[in-house]
Formats: C-alpha cells, sequence, structure tokens
C-alpha cells in the first residue's frame, strides 16, 4: 500500500466510525506502526478536517464535505467557472480563491498552476475581507446543516437594511449580473426570496434547525420565483431590438428561465420575460445602448430615461458624473444627431479602435482617449492638441468596433470639421483646401486643362460639352487621374479598355470639379457640398446611363453623400464595370503576364464599400498571373496613408510618425510576393543596402507587382518603393494598366 | 484704431497668360483673378493686430470680378467692414489709377493704419503703398514683417536685404507695405464664408473714372524668348545627363 493510498485508507476509516478511532487502533487496522499514523494524520488534516478529542480522531463532518473524484475534463468545466466568477469580480472573494488554487493545482498544467501562484500572490498581497468570508462562512453552514440564519440585507436600490431570519434553500449565480443569490423561505413571510450575498451585510447562525423540504427542484422554484413576486403576478418585460446582429445574440442566450424571444419582420426581434423586479434588469438594458427598446413596463423606461437625462447622455460611465463643459458637452451631444451616432454612448472604451489605427502609435489623443475625454468634459484637450490629423479616415476603427460606433465618419471627421472652424489646419492640408475651392482640384491645377491628359489619344475622348449627345457612361475621372502625371497612364490605360471594349461613354472635362470625398473627410464639409453642388449641375446637364469612375474616393461620395444632397445617379468604380464585362473583356486578353502580384484593397472600395473580389477577379483574368494576398487584405487592409486629408499631409505625418504607411504596405507586398530579408523601418545606410541587395538570391525574372485600384496609390506607393531597402523591383501597377498591357493596348510605360 | 487693408486681385499664374493683340498689356479675357499674396498678409497682420489689442478692420477693394468672394473671405477671417468701390472697371488697371482711387475712398474711412501688401506681381509702374501714402500725405514704410502698436505710433519691423531688420517707428497715421505678417494667413472654412455671405454687408461706393496717368508706358511686352548664349541641350534623360557631365567637366567642376 503505497503512502496516498494509505492516507486515503485512513480518510475513509475515520469518516465511518461516528465516535472516532484512536491511534494505536488505527495503526493495527492499517498494520504500520503509530508513528507513521501520527505522520498520516498530519498530512490528512492538511486537507481535511481532523479532530482531536483526547485520544480519539475524527472527522469534523460539519467542515467536511466527502471526496469528490473529477477527471480532467470535469475539473477544467469547474475551473472555468470559478475563473469566470472570480474575473468579474473587483475584489478576491477568498472561497473562491482558495477554491480556484486547489482547482488550478490539481489541473497539474502549466498554465494552471501558474495561475495558482498568481492567486496566491494576490491572496497576500490583497487584504481578505474577513467580514464576507465571515457572512459566506455562516451561510454555507446554514445551508449545509439545514440552520436557519438571521441576515441582515440591503435590498437594491434601498438604503434601509432589512432585518429577517431565513432557512436558506441554494444558492445560484444572478444570469444578467454577476451576483450570487441565496435562494430561501424568509421568516415570517414564509415565500421564497431570492438575496443576493453581496447585498447581505452580517449573518448569524440561530439555534432552530428548519424541516427540509421535500425536494428542492432548482430550475422550477427558480422559474416560480422569477415569475412570483410575493405571492402576486410577476412584472412582464418586452424589450425590442432591432439590429438583426444582436438580435442573433440575443437568440442565442438565455438570461431568465421565463424568457421568450419572438422574431420580428424587420429581422430584430421581441424579447419578453416575466420578473419579480423589472429595475434589477436596468443595468442590463443599459448595457445595450440605443439598441434595446424598452416596450413594457412603461415605469422602466421612465426610468432608463430619467437616468439618460441625469447623466448628460452618458450611459457607461458609473463613476463619476461628467463635469458640466460646454463644448465637450455640446460636441458629444452633436455626435448622436448622425447615422449610428448615438453608438458612441455604448462605447465600452476596449481600444480595438485605437489598437487598429495605423497611426495609432503617433496620435497624442487615439479613438479610445477622445472618447474618454469627451465623456469626462475634457474634450478642448484634443483641440488643442493636433494629434487628429494623424487621422487617414481609413476607417479600419470603424470596422473592428465591437459597439458599431461610426468612429470615423463621426467622431474623427467631426473632430476634424471643429478643428477646421478653429482655424486650426496644417498648412499643407490648407493649401490643398484652398486650391479645391480655387480651381476645383486640390493640385492647383488650372481647371481648363482638366482633359489635357486625353489630348494626344486617338481616338478621342468624347467631352460631353462637346458631344452633345446621350451616352451610356458618364466617366467620372476624378483629380489625380486628370492631373498627375503617374496617375494619367492608368487614367489613359482605362481609357483604351473603354474604347477596346466598344463602350460609349463620355467625360465632363472642364466641367468636372474633384469629387470632394477626401475634403469632406478632412473636415472641410462645405468645400465638399460647394464641389458637389457644382458637379451636380454639370450631371444635370446632361444625359447619362450611369457613373463610372476609377476613384473609390469619387465612387464612395457618388455613392452615399452625393444623393443626401440630392444628387442621385447610378454610380459603379471602375473594377466592378469591368468585372461585370470579363467574358467580353477575356477573349481581348492576348498576352500573359509572368508576375507574382499582390492586391492592395483601397479603403474606400473594400472595407466601406464591400468591393473585395470585383478587382481579384479581374487579375486573375490575366493568364500566367499568380494572385497572392498580403498580411493585411480585404477588411483588414492597411492604407495607403492617403485618405482623409493624408494625401495633403506627408510632411506633418513624417514628422509626427516617423514612418510612412505605404512603406509598411510595401514591406507587406515584398513579403508576399516571395521576397526575403525585408527591412521595414528607418531606412539603412546606402552601404549596407547594397550589400543587402547583392545577398538577394538570384531568381528567374519573375515579375513583383503591387496591383491598385485607386488614384492616391500608385504614386504613394512608388514614392515607397524607393525607400524601402530591397524594394527596387516591385512595381506599381493600377489593374487598369495591367489590363491594358495584357490586351496590348499600351505602347508606353507609365 | 482703425485699419484699413485695401485688397487687389492680381492675374492667376495657373492659367497660361496671353498677351493682348496690342502686344504692350496682357490678354486679360481668359485669365482668372486672385487676390495678391502679399494682401492677403496685410489682411492676417491687420486681424493680428486686431485679436492683439483690439481694431476696427475694413476691407477694400474695387469691384471687378472675384471682389464679393474676397470681401466675404475677409468678413469670415473677422474683418469688420467691408467696402466695394463699384465702377465699371477695366479688368487690369495700373498702380497710379489703383492708388489714386484707394486713396480717395481709404480717406473717408479716416483710417489710423493703411496696410497694403508690399507688392504685386502685376504692378508693372511700381507697387501702390508708396503711391496710396502720397495720395493719403500719409508715412511709408514697406518691406515690413510684423509690426506692434504704441500710443499714437506703430513700430514696424522691416526687412533689408542681406539678413538685416530695422526696427522704424512712425507716427500714426501711416500706410505700411507688408512683406510678410507674423504668422501665415489663416484658414476659413467654406461654412465660414458662407454665413458671412448671409450676414455681413458689403458697403458699396461709387468711385470716379480711374486716373493711370503719370506712369511709365509699357511699349512692348513679351514671354521670356531664347537668348543667343544658351544652347538647350536636346535628346532623352540619359543623354542630357551625359552632356551634362561633359560640360561639368570641361568646367573644371567635376
Amino acid at each position: 500500500m503505497s503512502r496516498t493510498q494509505r492516507i486515503q485508507r485512513l480518510e475513509e476509516l475515520l469518516l465511518a466510525s461516528s465516535g472516532g478511532r484512536t491511534s494505536q487502533e488505527l495503526a493495527s487496522l492499517l498494520e504500520v506502526h503509530r508513528t507513521t499514523i501520527w505522520r498520516d494524520l498530519a498530512e490528512l488534516s492538511c486537507e481535511v478536517p481532523v479532530q482531536q478529542d483526547g485520544h480519539r480522531y475524527r472527522i469534523d463532518r460539519r467542515e467536511y464535505l466527502s471526496n469528490v473524484r473529477l477527471d480532467k475534463a470535469e475539473s477544467l468545466m469547474l475551473y472555468l467557472a470559478l475563473r469566470r466568477m472570480l474575473r468579474r469580480r473587483p475584489k478576491l472573494h477568498p472561497m473562491m480563491a482558495r477554491a480556484m488554487e486547489k482547482l488550478s493545482l490539481a489541473l497539474r498544467h502549466p498554465s494552471s498552476v501558474r495561475l495558482a501562484e498568481s492567486i496566491q500572490i494576490a491572496q497576500r498581497q490583497q487584504p481578505t475581507d474577513a467580514e464576507r468570508a465571515k457572512v459566506w462562512e455562516v451561510l454555507v453552514r446554514g445551508w449545509m446543516e439545514w440552520i436557519t440564519v438571521r441576515i441582515r440585507h440591503q435590498a437594491y436600490g434601498k438604503t434601509v437594511l432589512e432585518e429577517c431570519e431565513i432557512e436558506p434553500y441554494f444558492f445560484e449565480p444572478a444570469l444578467l449580473t454577476e451576483g450570487i443569490y441565496l435562494v430561501g423561505r424568509a421568516q415570517p413571510a414564509a415565500n421564497l426570496k431570492m438575496f443576493e450575498v453581496d447585498r447581505i451585510l452580517s449573518a448569524a447562525l440561530t439555534t432552530r434547525r428548519f424541516q427540509r423540504p421535500e425536494d428542492i427542484v432548482v430550475d422550477q422554484m427558480l422559474k416560480h420565483l422569477w415569475g412570483v413576486l410575493y405571492g402576486e403576478q410577476g412584472i412582464p418585460v418586452r424589450l425590442r431590438f432591432r439590429d438583426p446582429v444582436l438580435a442573433q445574440r440575443v437568440r442565442k442566450t438565455v438570461w431568465l428561465p421565463t424568457q421568450q424571444v419572438h422574431e420580428m419582420a424587420d429581422g430584430g426581434v421581441e424579447w419578453s420575460a416575466t420578473v419579480q423586479d423589472a429595475f434589477e434588469l436596468v443595468p442590463w438594458i443599459r448595457g445595450w445602448g440605443p439598441d434595446c427598446e424598452v416596450l413594457e413596463p412603461p415605469e422602466l423606461s421612465e426610468r432608463l430615461a430619467q437616468l439618460e437625462r441625469e447623466y448628460g447622455g452618458v450611459t457607461m460611465t458609473t463613476a463619476v458624473r461628467p463635469r458640466p463643459a460646454s463644448f465637450s458637452q455640446s460636441f458629444y451631444e452633436s455626435l448622436h444627431d448622425m447615422l449610428d451616432g448615438e453608438r458612441i454612448r455604448i462605447c465600452l472604451q476596449c481600444s480595438a479602435c485605437s489598437g487598429i489605427c495605423p497611426h495609432g502609435l503617433a496620435m497624442e489623443y487615439h479613438p479610445r482617449k477622445m472618447i474618454a475625454l469627451l465623456r469626462a468634459g475634457l474634450f478642448d484637450a484634443v483641440l488643442e492638441s493636433d494629434s487628429i490629423w494623424m487621422c487617414v479616415s481609413c476607417y479600419a476603427c470603424t470596422e473592428v468596433c465591437p459597439a458599431k460606433i461610426p468612429v470615423t465618419a463621426g467622431l474623427m471627421t467631426r473632430t476634424k470639421e471643429e478643428m477646421l472652424l478653429a482655424g486650426n489646419v496644417p498648412p499643407e492640408l490648407q493649401g490643398a483646401l484652398e486650391r479645391s475651392q480655387r480651381y476645383g482640384n486640390p493640385l492647383g491645377e488650372s481647371p481648363r486643362r482638366r482633359a489635357d491628359w486625353a489630348k494626344d489619344l486617338k481616338p478621342e475622348i468624347p467631352i460631353m460639352a462637346r458631344a452633345q449627345r446621350p451616352v451610356e457612361v458618364l466617366w467620372f475621372v476624378g483629380d489625380y487621374p486628370s492631373y498627375h502625371p503617374r496617375v494619367q497612364h492608368s487614367t489613359r490605360s482605362f481609357a483604351h479598355i473603354l474604347q477596346a471594349l466598344g463602350v460609349d461613354f463620355g467625360i465632363l472635362g472642364p466641367e468636372e470639379q474633384s469629387d470632394g470625398d477626401s475634403q469632406r473627410m478632412s473636415g472641410e464639409r462645405g468645400l465638399f457640398e460647394m464641389l458637389a453642388s457644382k458637379n451636380g449641375e454639370a450631371f444635370a446637364k446632361y444625359e447619362f446611363g450611369e457613373i463610372v469612375t476609377t476613384d473609390p474616393h469619387a465612387y464612395n461620395a457618388l455613392r452615399h453623400e452625393y444623393p443626401r444632397l440630392g444628387i442621385s445617379y447610378p454610380v459603379r468604380h471602375y473594377t466592378q464595370f469591368l468585372a461585370e464585362r470579363l467574358p467580353e473583356l477575356k477573349p481581348l486578353i492576348k498576352h500573359e503576364l509572368k508576375a507574382t502580384v499582390a492586391f492592395h484593397d483601397p479603403c474606400y472600395l473594400g472595407r466601406v464599400n464591400g468591393v473585395f473580389d470585383e478587382p481579384r477577379d479581374l487579375l486573375r483574368a490575366i493568364p500566367g498571373l499568380e494572385l497572392v494576398e498580403m498580411s493585411h487584405h480585404r477588411e483588414n487592409s492597411l492604407c495607403c496613408g492617403g485618405g482623409g486629408g493624408g494625401m495633403w499631409l506627408d510632411g506633418f505625418q513624417w514628422e509626427k510618425a516617423h514612418t510612412r504607411l505605404a512603406e509598411w504596405r510595401i514591406g507587406e507586398a515584398l513579403r508576399a510576393s516571395g521576397a526575403n530579408g525585408v527591412y521595414l523601418g528607418p531606412p539603412i545606410p546606402e552601404k549596407k543596402r547594397r550589400s543587402r541587395a547583392s545577398d538577394e538570391p538570384r531568381q528567374p525574372e519573375r515579375q513583383r507587382i503591387l496591383a491598385v485600384a485607386c488614384p492616391y496609390e500608385s504614386p504613394r506607393f512608388e514614392d515607397a518603393v524607393k525607400m524601402v531597402p530591397g524594394a527596387g523591383k516591385l512595381i506599381v501597377k493600377d489593374i487598369a494598366e495591367l489590363l491594358a498591357d495584357a490586351m496590348g493596348l499600351n505602347r508606353s510605360g507609365p | 484704431m482703425k485699419i484699413v487693408v485695401p485688397l487687389k486681385l492680381v492675374p492667376d499664374l495657373v492659367e497660361e497668360l496671353e498677351i493682348a493683340a496690342s502686344g504692350a498689356e496682357l490678354d486679360t479675357s481668359f485669365s482668372r483673378l486672385l487676390l495678391n499674396e502679399f494682401d492677403e498678409h496685410a489682411l492676417e497682420q491687420a486681424l493680428l493686430l486686431k485679436e492683439r489689442s483690439g481694431a476696427e478692420v475694413t476691407a477694400l477693394t474695387a469691384g471687378i470680378e472675384g471682389a464679393d468672394e474676397v470681401l466675404y473671405n475677409a468678413a469670415a477671417k473677422g474683418a469688420d467692414r467691408l467696402v466695394k468701390l463699384s465702377l465699371d472697371f477695366p479688368k487690369s488697371t495700373n498702380s497710379h489709377a489703383m492708388a489714386r482711387l484707394y486713396g480717395t475712398a481709404i480717406r473717408d474711412l479716416g483710417p489710423d493704419l493703411v496696410l497694403v501688401g508690399v507688392q504685386a506681381h502685376d504692378s508693372l509702374d511700381g507697387p501702390i503703398g508708396p503711391m496710396l501714402a502720397e495720395v493719403l500725405g500719409m508715412p511709408y514704410v514697406g518691406y515690413v514683417a510684423g509690426l506692434r502698436l504704441g500710443d499714437g505710433c506703430c513700430v514696424a519691423k522691416k526687412e533689408y536685404p542681406g539678413g538685416v531688420t530695422a526696427e522704424v517707428e512712425l507716427d500714426l497715421p501711416a500706410v505700411l507695405g507688408i512683406q510678410a505678417a507674423e504668422q501665415p494667413p489663416r484658414y476659413v472654412a467654406i461654412s465660414r464664408v458662407r454665413l458671412a455671405m448671409k450676414e455681413a454687408s458689403l458697403e458699396q461706393q461709387v468711385a470716379p473714372e480711374p486716373n493711370p496717368g503719370g506712369a511709365a508706358a509699357v511699349c512692348r511686352m513679351y514671354k521670356p524668348e531664347t537668348g543667343q548664349r544658351a544652347s538647350m541641350i536636346e535628346g532623352d534623360e540619359g543623354t542630357v545627363a551625359g552632356k551634362l557631365l561633359e560640360i561639368f567637366r570641361e568646367q573644371g567642376l567635376l
């Protein structure tokens, strides 16, 4: 018999005898010497309450629960339940901590052992709440031994303490909150009642034992309890969830046993239940923010409205009431007015926004902090700093926000608007805005020369004012495609493709103005409206079937923003337009392209407008081309740095961040297309760079290409290629250029 | 303290300049006008003075195409009064005529200080500032980059060539030619300009017929011509670079 087995047998022997046993008896039963028994008893008493009465040893049954043997998986389940409870508690609960420690050790996994150690440390560091522990001990004893307990209890929302005697039946964790309830029969009311254990301020055992109830079926008793208020009718609560995504969560979770979920026609659900106290639901309902509407009872919705008024629209801060700060407050309220703007109130400060923000590290006030300052009434600090101009309006924050707060369109853009109104704008951006206002393009080029890129093209590009006929497609060319020498090459490529496909199209030429979207996202809404209305006037003059543009920013504005100004036309990005015509396009592709191509999802095409597949379909149509994905792609694409005014803040952003997003992206493109040893970070000295380049293994000529579909990108990425060591052979091309090359339409390179 | 800033519109160099058939002036039929950059600085300096020590700033301009926009823009930035001289102006008027026109109008406004752009790229007969001072009978200091106001006087920071700066004290009223404001001209959001259009009022003043007399006459206006001594290197980048290197070596520069 091993020692472990012997100690286990010892425990069994002690449990089996009611009067206890002497060490001599135990020694002869176990056939060992008495000293061994003493040693074993000492060991056993570490885990089991062994009492000594004179020479007799016995186990104190009041303190002892029989050994439960759990396998690893069962232990893990217990461990998880306990861990969840522990984590949600601000203070270390002494019993939970002890139980957790034992379970962690029992699991004997490095992770759980580490946890046990940390709990031990925490127990040493944090003073254990002795009062709380005492209350628990008394309640547990009463529950175990069927003894009534006298408690002092503070009911939810009440200030007066109630004193009563209860028969403790069972413990139950709350479904909506982190509380643990004791369910018992309260004397003298003789009704079942629930007491939140944390609200029981003191507890003392009485001398009275109580009759065990016939049988305790917890679920049934609970159902009875949730639905009945002191023997009367329960309070029906009806809540409405409109958001279909949230509705999914509502369908999947059981908060109350009496709950029922009804499907609604709009994809939302109606949730109903009967409860003992509707006001207990308040924190839970407020947690949903504006997504949860209270239909019933009216007192509940009134209480919520009252809280709203008291806290000035701040529903999630529970610590300190915001101090009145006129600007913060009015600005915060103004954010609520926009589409989904109210969601800002349910920000849980998780900082996903600031974490994913490509410039988050270089921002003194990143989005999470901005919201915190707004709530604290300290937003002036944000307006006094210039960190908002690091925002490239790439929508990465909006994409990851679990509360679906319109961070980019709301918070960031509105902040830029305020900065601009105050005249607090970096000179680079100011210049671009002034030029947009004066010339209708941020480059400050002559509006009369807007169609000069098409001058030498044969056949001629029809300009609407001259053509004077309806066309199928009005091509909105955009600023950079019209004027930027590098982007003009992509523009001409697209023109060749349209002509090869025999598309009936026209352009506005000098009548076209900047689409204004990036100016809008950099805070100059007035300028955007001015430009949009001028474009609207030009559109109204001509007849056309739809608008097609190569610029995702123009596409975004025409699709979402112009209609709000009453300028509404069907619009498509050129990748969508061409992808639809792939059957016609494919036979025209003559050349194969031996290249590994990574496609950069433009923010305003992909993340903002959900166009991911069309550009890839077009690339795949080119034979010989191998399409690879960069580490950031599709919804998680990384901004080129040009959005939201970034196109006109290069110097400013470089000074702040000392890195360029485009360079980061080039690194990803190189890695995705199979280049080794890519160095990311500040440029390394020329000497090193050379040796590194020569170290690269010579590979058979296969081009590495970064394909783009936004006019901001080719110049930005080509500049970045010059800066990133080892990137020299990476080619940046617009999809239109790659297609035109493959179709044999481009006579010269960019 | 009353500050008047006369604003002048000049041809926008973004558009290509054409010479009129007469051969002695610009063809203004296609040119767009924009506010003279130095006048923008003069306005900014006036607004800075206003913010610092309080002043009434009046922006004044000749009523040609684009004048309203320029004035409302000034109002949006903070100018208190807007004065437009209405007259059937020719698109280009020389500095002598402008100085007389502005001078007459400014005299009626009774300013303590007149801030004007130190120069404009179309001032073929000299900058307006000194002539304006002459018309008004006030002292003039040009190439001013910053100033402070004293009791009945002002101290202007005047820039000289070669990095020399002087502080010049003048009795008020005076005319100052502004080279640069103490900080770059501010940005004004379009929404502010729109608001100014609704709220600010333009004071129209009927101006007399402009008198361009006294200026040097322009005999011929022409675009830069290729000189005899210049030799143009033709060819693609490689060839041009090669020839340049050759020339540098010949000259002993490399």
